[in-house]
């Protein structure tokens, strides 16, 4: 008989939990059966009122300490990210998994100095810079330490690229410290012993009755430990990448970033093109430094996201990545010296050949077709507009620049389609065909700008006398191979 | 929607200004008696400011309102004000920076300090501050000690309790029993807490700690007798601790020359990390109403030379509620029985009160029922009449500007 739960809501992490955790709901009927879907919400046959949502794992900490879900499953280093910088009360740790477990270090390159207490002395005058995916931990720990000046770079990823040259110390997350070294990375310390948990909204948890949902899921759990559920023992994924010692901390020449993840198959193209692809570079990426085919030309990959901080900070002289990163660190920094070197075109790899655009979105239930009638509609409300995005300073000026007071802007990882209509009203999303926005039954209010590719340069190095000339070179070879190319899908 | 005030913020309403600017007032006439030159640092400063290992402590660091400016790519964040002193330090090492010739720098300023505190508390706080940087120990002390106590005084709280400590003793005595840095902070909530007995335990083993523990933080005595008693009893076992009580010494026996009653509680809180040497705290009954004391390394920790200094701050929002609010100035009410016409009447004579030091408050909207001198104002046919009605409620009517001027002149009110 089924048992009923009065609106229940779970938050699921999407992407290397997803399978483990469909496993274990399995008893609760969600129909989350954990593949990759974009299907974002599932309701429980067997519990009725029970329903739960997937949810870029980094989210789900803030989204369950808010109240928005009643349960969460992530890790527990996230967990920990969102308590180093707000000790919410609401947020309460139910239980371990074992599953990814990790060690949360803080490193720093083995190439550089001999020690950390040489690196410090050396560095502490100007700012240890510390750069990683847990810019709350770096703080905690930074002041911990007592750092008497530090720099937080925070980091979508790939924190191994970057010492010794843009960073001293990283935080980074690894299964064992024994996977540092080919890191290119030295242990300063331990920080944090992290797996995946439950996680639980404190006042729901003193208030209602879980136990029709927890029951079974612990249930489940013990019977596959039982088992010895490879899944539920897997490494964390993120391994670090190989980094070799290019034995400069501060090279001459140029140096270039190029990105890694869904942008790398486009930009090899172009590369390969131009007579520029580094070796190591090609999917799969085997190095954080690939070798560079001429010489003065110095090359690292890093997150696209990340391009604009690290060029505007002089680490890089050039970045190739998306315009919509561009403009969001604009939107945060308007006096940037991040420059437009070149246009590298459309990107988008859609079978129309659309480009990538940032668009403003509402759920179809929504009674506006325009930015107008939104903000129409939420001087009626009695609470702020909500607004999801990873652009979270770009969604913050498009707020501002529309008077859609009073509103909040909900930071994002992702999955960001997944907010609308219960966490959010509205989204700022990357999207070329607009297809899944329709799937899911939302709506374009807004289209912002075209996001096509860009090649970013650092201002002061193109008024060097010596690196100018070279970048501009560079970047003319890197046009005239993406004008050659057929479009992005034929090239792919 | 309505818009609230920010969580943790307050309203200053017309009553709440009248006391801040008593305070204020009081303050800065009396520092000023003392040679004190106001100053004011920005509210805004390099986080790195705060985080110079000494200064503020991880805890206070943690609620720090700091952020990336507009142009803080390179990552270094600036932070709202959360300390008096510190800046204060800052612009003195900037700005003031004695040559060889100048010994003292006598600094004082009412500005606003910042923190992140639960729902209860309050974010934005104000304080009145004096910093004397340079010159004798006992002298800076006393001096600072009695200005403070003077201008409480002279704002009528309420009986002022001065409570004595020294974070030289305190820091001294941490070194002698070398505790492991993880039993030390609960080492010292106990011994705030007055939990003798608890700090005792952890300090287990440590030779004489059982004995003299409880004397040096479990008493709460006055006069300097106390002082000596405590320097002599640690001399031999201690004598890092016995120099700070002997250094200690010669303050607690001026302000019993001087008749400035207080008590010494040496387990008073740990307060700022930069204290070095004594430390006072202000009371008004049970509210904490200021306090301060020695910070000789401070300078330095911020990239200055040595310098002996010392401050306090007054906190203003503690003061506040236990202030009467003044009794409002005098003024005079200008009532306009023909607002079209008599306006540019009124608005000349409003003027030329003023210039005699009458605070004057136009009414357009009708007699406000009240006690104050007023003048109604009408014109008619080219004829201004002014209509008068002094505090104690004898009426006149003079038909010029000169003629109202000279009546409120020889008013009885």
């Amino acid at each position: 008989m089924a048992t009923d739960v009065p609106e229940l809501r779970i938050a699921l992490p999407k992407g290397r939990f997803q399978e483990a955790a469909a496993r274990l709901l399995a008893p609760l009927d969600l129909g989350f059966i954990g593949e990759d879907t974009r299907n974002y919400r599932f309701a429980s046959q067997r519990l009725p009122g029970l329903s739960a949502k997937l949810v870029h794992e980094k989210d789900i900490p803030v989204q369950v300490a808010l109240g928005h879900y009643t349960l969460g499953i992530c890790g527990r280093e996230w967990v920990e990210e969102v308590r180093a910088k707000y000790a919410s009360p609401d947020l309460v740790l139910l239980q371990e998994l074992p599953l990814g477990r990790s060690m949360v270090y803080v490193a720093y390159s083995r190439f550089g100095d001999p020690s950390w207490e040489a690196l410090r002395a050396r560095r502490e005058g100007d700012g240890i810079r510390i750069a990683s995916e847990f810019p709350n931990l770096a703080e905690a720990f930074a002041l911990r330490e007592r750092l008497r000046r530090f720099r937080i770079f925070p980091l979508w990823g790939a924190a191994e690229a970057y010492p010794p040259e843009a960073a001293d110390l990283v935080l980074v997350a690894v299964k064992d410290e024994d996977a540092l070294a080919p890191a290119g990375l030295a242990p300063l310390a331990p920080l944090l012993e992290a797996s995946a948990c439950i996680i639980a909204h404190r006042p729901s948890l003193s208030r209602r009755d879980l136990a029709p949902v927890l029951e079974p899921l612990l249930t489940q759990l013990a019977l596959r430990q039982t088992a010895n559920d490879s899944l539920l023992s897997f490494a964390p994924d993120g391994e670090l990448s190989t980094v070799l010692p290019n034995g400069d901390e501060a090279p001459s020449g140029v140096r270039l970033a190029l990105p890694d993840g869904s942008l790398q198959g486009v930009v090899t193209a172009i590369l390969d093109r131009a007579g520029l692809l580094p070796r190591g570079y090609a999917a799969p990426l085997v190095t954080r430094r690939p070798l560079s085919p001429e010489s003065g030309l110095h090359i690292k990959v890093i997150r696209p996201q990340d391009m604009p901080l690290q060029v505007a900070n002089g680490h890089f002289d050039l970045a190739i990545t998306g315009m919509d990163w561009l403009e969001e660190h604009r939107a945060r920094f308007p006096f940037s010296p991040v420059a437009t070197l070149a246009d590298l075109g459309n990107f988008g790899r859609s079978q129309g050949g659309q480009p990538a655009r940032i668009v403003a979105v509402v759920h179809g239930d929504l009674p506006a077709t325009t930015v107008d009638e939104l903000r129409d509609s939420v001087r009626s409300w009695r609470r702020p507009l909500r607004i999801a995005s990873e652009y979270v300073h770009i969604a913050d000026r498009f707020a501002r620049q529309h008077h859609l007071a009073p509103y909040r802007v909900i930071p994002t990882w992702g999955a960001t389609e997944g907010f609308l209509p219960d966490d959010a009203d509205l989204l700022i999303e990357i999207t070329e065909t607009g297809s899944t926005i329709a799937r899911l039954g939302l709506r374009i209010i807004d289209e912002l700008f075209h996001a096509p590719g860009r090649l970013i340069a650092y201002k002061p190095s193109l008024d060097d006398p010596q690196k100018g000339d070279q970048m501009r070179d560079l970047a003319q070879r890197l046009v005239t191979a993406r004008e050659a190319m057929p479009s992005v899908r034929q090239a792919l | 929607m309505l818009v609230p005030r920010y969580r943790g913020a307050r309203d200053w309403l017309p009553a709440d200004m009248a006391r801040f600017r008593r305070i204020e007032d009081t303050f800065r006439a009396l520092a000023a008696k003392y040679g004190y030159q106001e100053v004011r640092t920005p509210t805004l400063e390099y986080l790195h400011l705060f985080t110079a290992a000494g200064t503020l402590n991880p805890d206070q660091l943690a609620r720090v309102y700091s952020f990336l400016d507009w142009d803080g790519w390179s990552g270094e964040r600036v932070a709202l004000r959360p300390d008096g002193t510190i800046p204060t330090a800052r612009l003195f090492l900037e700005n003031l920076q004695p040559g060889s010739s100048l010994h003292t720098v006598r600094l004082c300023y009412v500005e606003n300090v910042f923190a992140f505190s639960n729902e209860l508390g309050e974010r934005e706080r104000w304080q009145c501050g004096a910093e004397l940087l340079g010159g004798d120990e006992t002298a800076a002390d006393a001096e600072l000690l009695l200005l403070a106590c003077q201008v409480l005084g002279r704002l009528e709280a309420g009986p002022v309790v001065v409570r004595l400590s020294h974070a030289g003793l305190l820091k001294a005595v941490l070194r002698v029993l070398d505790l492991p840095s993880e039993t030390e902070s609960d080492f010292l909530d106990h011994l705030i807490a007055g939990h003798t007995t608890e700090a005792v335990r952890l300090a287990d083993g440590q030779s004489e700690a059982a004995r003299l523990l409880p004397l040096l933080f479990g008493v709460e005595a006055e006069g300097p007798g106390f002082v000596r008693n405590l320097a002599t009893l640690t001399a031999e076992p201690w004598p890092e601790v016995a120099g700070q009580l002997e250094r200690f010494l010669p303050l607690a026996e001026t302000l019993t020359a001087l008749e400035r009653p207080y008590r010494i509680h040496l387990a008073l809180d740990r307060g700022f990390e930069y204290y070095t040497g004594a430390l006072f705290h202000l009371y008004v009954g049970d509210v904490r109403v200021g306090g301060g004391g020695r910070y000789d390394d401070l300078l330095p920790l911020i990239g200055g030379a040595p310098l002996a200094a010392s401050g306090f701050a007054l906190y203003m929002n503690a003061l506040l509620p236990l202030l009467q609010v003044p009794p409002e100035a005098g003024d005079l009410r200008l009532i306009l029985a023909d607002r079209g016409r008599a306006l540019p009447h009124a608005f000349r004579l409003a003027d030329a009160l003023r210039a005699e030091g009458w605070a004057v408050t136009l009414q357009v909207d009708g007699i406000q029922a009240d006690s104050h001198p007023r003048v109604s104002i009408e014109e008619e046919g080219g004829v201004v009449r002014y209509r008068l009605r002094d505090g104690a409620g004898r009426d006149s009517v003079v038909l010029d500007q000169d003629a109202v001027l000279q009546w409120l002149r020889t008013s009885p009110s």
